[in-house]
C-alpha cells in the first residue's frame, strides 16, 4: 500500500516535538544558564511546520496529506535520531548548539527528501521554505556560536 | 568652483596566507596551493626545455655541415624523439592540473613527483647522447635536486639526488658494459674517440666525483631551505600569536560594549519617565530642563546606536572559515531594507523609488544586509524632507561596472558630501560638519561598516557627490561574485 | 487598583516602570531577584507580573520563573495570573524572540515586550491584562 505524504508530515511534526522534549529534558538537569536559555530558544522549532497552515489552504493541505510518496517510505523515525544523544548536565553552550545544528540538518535532509518527490507541487514550495527557514536557523546558530554571546560575565 | 566629486573607492584585501602548512616528519612543507602554483611552473618549464629541443634537432638538421656547429656532434633525432614524447607527459600533467575532477585524485605532491621522475628520466636520454661523461650534460639534474630541497623536507628531497645518482651511474655503467653505445655531442675531433678502457679508474673518479657534487648540492640547499622555512614558520607563529592575541582583546572589548547596554537602557528609561511626567502629570518642568532632557535622550540614543555599531563591525572581524557563505539574493535583501525603514521615511515626506532586479551574489547574508542598510539609511537620514532617495539593483548598472558585475545603487538630493572629504568619508567615527548639523545622532560607523564588506568581497565601490545637492553611491559586486561556493570561501580565507 | 509585582534586576528600570504604573492607582511591589519574587508571590498572589528574562548569574531565569508559576497555579487550580515578559534578550543574543513564541509549556507568559520599554505601550497591555486576564 502507497504511504501517503501525510504519514511523512506527521512524522516531521513528532520529530520536532521529540526535539522539543529532548532539550525540555537537558533544560531541567543543565547547570550552565546559557545551555538552558539555548533551550529555550530552540524548542521554539515544535512550531516550524504552522508554515504548512499559512501557506496551504485546509483543502489543499488535506490534498496534499493524501498524495501518495512517489517512492518507498524513508526510514527518517524520530526515535532513532534522539535515542543516540545525550546531553550531560555540565554541557556547555557549544555543545548544545552543535546537537541542534545536527538535529536540523537531519530534518533538512529529510524535507530535501520528500521535495525531491514533489517537484512543481504545490507542497514542493512549502517544503522549500522549510527548507530555507531551517536553514537560516542553523546559521543563526552557528553565528551565535562564533560570536561569543556565552563568555561568563561577572554581572549582567 | 566646481563641487561635483567622482571617486571610485576599493580596498585591497589583506595579505594572503603563509606559504607554509603541513609538517613533515617535524619539519614544515608547502602547502597544496603553493605546489599547485609550482606544479604550472614546472609545465611551464617544461615546454622551454622542449623548445630547446626541437630547435637543437633543427640546428643541427639545416646547419651541422657550417662552422656554427664545429665541435658538435649531432647525431640522429633523439631531441625531436625526447621533445614528443616530453610533450606527450606535459600534455598529461596539464590536463591533471587544471582539471579539479582529476586533479582530485591525483594531490599536487604526487603531480610534482611525478613530473620530477619523468624529467629524470628525460635527463639521463639527454646526458646519454650529450655524453655521460666528458660532458657538463650531468649537472643538467642539478636544477631538480635544488628544487627539490625548496619544494619538500629534507628526507623527502633526498630521493632525487638518490634517483639522479642512480640513473647516472646506471646510463655510464650500461656503456661500460657496451649494452650502450656511448656518445659525446663533441665531435671526435676535438675530443678523441671515447674509450672507456683506456679511461679506466679516472672514468671511477669522476662519476663518483660527479655523484658527491649532487649529494653536496643536496645537502647545502636543503639546510639553507630548512633554515628559511624555520624562520618562516618562527614568524607564523609570531603571527598567529598577535592574531590570537588580537582577539582576545577584540572580545574582551566587545563583552564591555555589551556591558554597556544595559546601563544605558536604565539612563533612557529614566529619562523616559521624567517626560512621561512631563506629559502626563503636567508637572512643572522648566522648558529648559525639557530640552536639556531631550537632548540627553538624543546622546543617549546616539550612545546605543554606537554600540551597535560597534557590535556590527565586530560581526564582521568573525574569520570567514567559521562562517557559511551561499547564495544570497540581494534583491531580497534590498527589498527587505525599504519595507524596515519605510516608516522613518515616510515620516519625513521621503519617497524612496526603486528598480530592482533579481542579483544572487554568494556571502554571507548578514554581510551584505549591513552593506545595503547602511547604505540606505545614510541615503534617508541625510535627505531633506520631502526628498526622494532612488535604490537600484541591476547588473552592468554603473559605467565603471563590467556586463556581468551586479551593481546597488543609493541615490539620494540630500546634504552631499564636500570634496576634500570625500576621500575621508569611509574611515571609522569620520563625519562631515554637515552631516552633524543635519543628524547630531549619527555614529561615523556606518559606512565603515560598508568599507569592511567591501574590503572582505572585494567590493568597489563609486561615490558622486555634490554638495547641497545629494550623493550616489554604487557598489560594484566583483564578476564572478555568483561563483560557486568553494570559490568564494577559499577567496575570502586567502584575506585570513 | 490592582497588585502588581515588578521583577527585573536592573533598579533604575524596574523603578521607572513602578512609577509609571503607580501613577495609574496600582500597587507596586518591586523584586530585583527571583528567588526573592517566588517568596513574595507565595506570601501575596500579585493580579498582574512584569517579568525580565535575564538575571545575574541565571541568563533564563524569567523564563525559569514563569513556568514555575504557570505550574504553581495549575497544581493549586487557581487561575494564572497575567505575565508581562520585558527584556532586551534579543539585543544581547539575536534570538528574536515575540509573541508568536508564547507557549504553555516554554513560554507561559501574556505578552513579550522588547525594551527600552515604551510607558505607553506597557500601559495599555498592564490595562488589558487586568481587564482580561486570561486574554493575551
Amino acid at each position: 500500500m502507497e504511504t501517503p505524504l501525510g504519514k511523512m508530515l506527521d512524522r516531521a511534526q513528532e520529530y520536532v516535538d521529540s526535539m522539543a522534549h529532548f532539550f525540555a529534558d537537558f533544560r531541567d538537569r543543565a547547570t550552565d544558564d546559557y545551555s538552558r536559555l539555548l533551550t529555550y530558544h530552540i524548542a521554539r522549532h515544535k512550531k516550524s511546520l504552522s508554515l504548512l497552515h499559512s501557506l496551504l489552504t485546509p483543502e489543499e493541505l488535506s490534498r496534499v496529506r493524501t498524495t501518495p510518496l512517489k517512492t518507498g517510505e524513508d526510514d527518517f523515525l524520530p526515535e532513532r535520531v534522539f535515542n543516540s544523544y545525550y546531553l550531560v548536565s555540565e554541557s556547555k553552550p557549544s555543545e548544545v548548539i552543535a546537537t541542534a545544528i545536527d538535529f536540523l540538518e537531519v530534518l533538512v535532509g529529510f524535507y530535501e527528501w520528500l521535495d525531491d518527490q514533489f517537484q512543481g507541487m504545490p507542497i514542493s514550495k512549502v517544503l522549500k521554505e522549510l527548507i530555507e527557514k531551517e536553514g537560516k536557523e542553523i546559521e543563526k546558530l552557528r553565528s551565535i556560536e562564533t560570536e561569543s554571546f556565552f563568555e561568563k560575565q561577572d554581572t549582567k | 568652483m566646481n563641487d561635483h566629486v567622482l571617486k571610485e573607492f576599493f580596498w585591497e584585501k589583506p595579505a594572503a596566507a603563509s606559504y607554509i602548512s603541513a609538517r613533515s616528519g617535524g619539519e614544515h612543507q608547502m602547502s597544496d596551493k603553493v605546489l599547485i602554483r609550482n606544479v604550472a611552473w614546472y609545465i611551464r618549464l617544461r615546454w622551454i626545455s622542449i623548445s630547446l629541443l626541437v630547435l637543437y634537432y633543427a640546428a643541427s638538421a639545416l646547419l651541422s655541415r657550417t662552422d656554427f656547429f664545429k665541435g658538435i656532434q649531432p647525431r640522429g633525432p633523439w631531441p625531436l624523439l625526447l621533445a614528443l614524447c616530453l610533450s606527450f607527459a606535459n600534455t598529461v600533467f596539464f590536463l591533471f592540473s587544471e582539471n579539479i575532477k582529476l586533479g582530485k585524485l591525483f594531490p599536487p605532491v604526487g603531480q610534482l613527483w611525478a613530473q620530477i621522475v619523468t624529467d629524470l628520466f628525460g635527463i639521463v636520454i639527454v646526458v646519454h647522447y650529450c655524453g655521460s661523461v666528458g660532458t657538463p650534460s650531468p649537472f643538467l639534474y642539478v636544477l631538480h635536486i635544488a628544487l627539490a630541497c625548496i619544494f619538500f623536507s629534507t628526507k623527502t628531497s633526498l630521493l632525487v639526488p638518490i634517483m639522479a645518482s642512480m640513473l647516472y651511474c646506471g646510463c655510464v655503467a650500461l656503456e661500460f658494459f657496451g649494452a650502450l653505445t656511448p656518445r659525446s655531442i663533441f665531435a671526435p675531433e676535438a675530443f678523441g674517440p671515447l674509450k672507456y678502457s683506456v679511461m679506466g679508474q679516472s672514468l671511477i673518479w669522476q662519476v663518483t666525483a660527479v655523484t658527491v657534487i649532487f649529494f653536496l648540492l643536496w645537502y647545502m640547499v636543503s639546510r639553507l631551505s630548512k633554515i628559511l622555512r624555520l624562520r618562516e614558520s618562527q614568524l607564523i607563529r609570531a603571527n598567529e600569536e598577535t592574531r590570537r592575541t588580537h582577539m582576545e582583546k577584540e572580545k574582551y572589548s566587545i563583552q564591555m560594549t555589551h556591558q554597556l547596554k544595559s546601563p544605558l537602557d536604565a539612563i533612557r528609561s529614566n529619562i523616559s519617565l521624567l517626560l512621561y511626567y512631563k506629559q502626563h502629570k503636567h508637572q512643572e518642568l522648566p522648558l529648559e530642563a525639557v530640552e536639556l532632557l531631550h537632548r540627553i535622550d538624543i546622546r543617549a540614543k546616539g550612545m546605543t546606536n554606537l554600540i551597535v555599531d560597534v557590535l556590527k563591525l565586530s560581526r564582521l572581524n568573525t574569520p570567514m572559515e567559521k562562517l557559511t557563505p551561499k547564495t544570497v539574493e540581494i534583491d531580497l535583501l534590498v527589498k527587505e531594507a525599504i519595507d524596515e525603514m519605510k516608516s522613518n521615511a515616510d515620516n519625513r515626506g521621503i519617497s524612496i523609488e526603486t528598480d530592482i532586479e533579481p542579483l544572487s551574489v554568494v556571502g554571507v547574508d548578514d554581510h551584505f544586509k549591513m552593506l545595503i542598510e547602511n547604505l540606505i539609511a545614510n541615503a534617508i537620514i541625510y535627505s531633506f524632507d520631502g526628498a526622494a532617495v532612488r535604490v537600484s539593483c541591476r547588473k552592468g548598472a554603473h559605467e565603471s561596472a563590467l556586463p556581468g558585475e551586479a551593481v546597488f545603487t543609493v541615490a539620494d538630493s540630500g546634504i552631499g558630501i564636500p570634496e576634500d572629504k570625500v576621500p575621508q568619508m569611509f574611515d571609522d567615527y569620520f563625519r562631515t560638519k554637515e552631516a552633524i548639523n543635519h543628524n547630531s545622532a549619527s555614529t561615523g560607523i556606518g559606512l565603515a561598516i560598508v568599507k569592511k564588506v567591501a574590503q572582505t568581497y572585494g567590493i568597489r565601490l563609486s561615490v558622486s557627490s555634490h554638495l547641497g545637492k545629494g550623493t550616489t553611491v554604487s557598489a560594484i559586486f566583483p564578476a564572478g561574485a555568483a561563483d560557486t561556493v568553494d570559490a568564494v570561501r577559499n577567496n575570502t580565507m586567502d584575506a585570513e | 487598583m490592582a497588585y502588581i509585582l515588578i521583577i527585573d534586576d536592573d533598579p533604575d528600570i524596574a523603578n521607572a516602570s513602578a512609577n509609571v504604573l503607580r501613577s495609574e492607582g496600582h500597587e507596586i511591589e518591586t523584586q530585583l531577584v527571583p528567588e526573592d519574587a517566588m517568596k513574595s508571590i507565595e506570601k501575596r498572589r500579585p493580579d498582574l507580573i512584569v517579568l525580565d528574562v535575564m538575571f545575574p548569574g541565571d541568563a533564563s531565569g524569567g523564563f525559569e520563573l514563569a513556568r514555575w508559576l504557570s505550574r504553581k497555579f495549575k497544581e493549586t487550580k487557581q487561575s494564572p495570573v497575567p505575565v508581562v515578559m520585558v527584556s532586551a534578550i534579543n539585543q544581547k543574543v539575536p534570538f528574536g524572540f515575540s509573541n508568536s513564541d508564547i507557549d504553555d509549556a516554554w513560554l507561559p507568559v501574556s505578552e513579550f515586550m522588547e525594551k527600552p520599554i515604551d510607558f505607553e505601550i506597557l500601559k495599555s497591555k498592564v490595562k488589558f491584562l487586568l481587564a482580561n486576564p486570561r486574554n493575551g
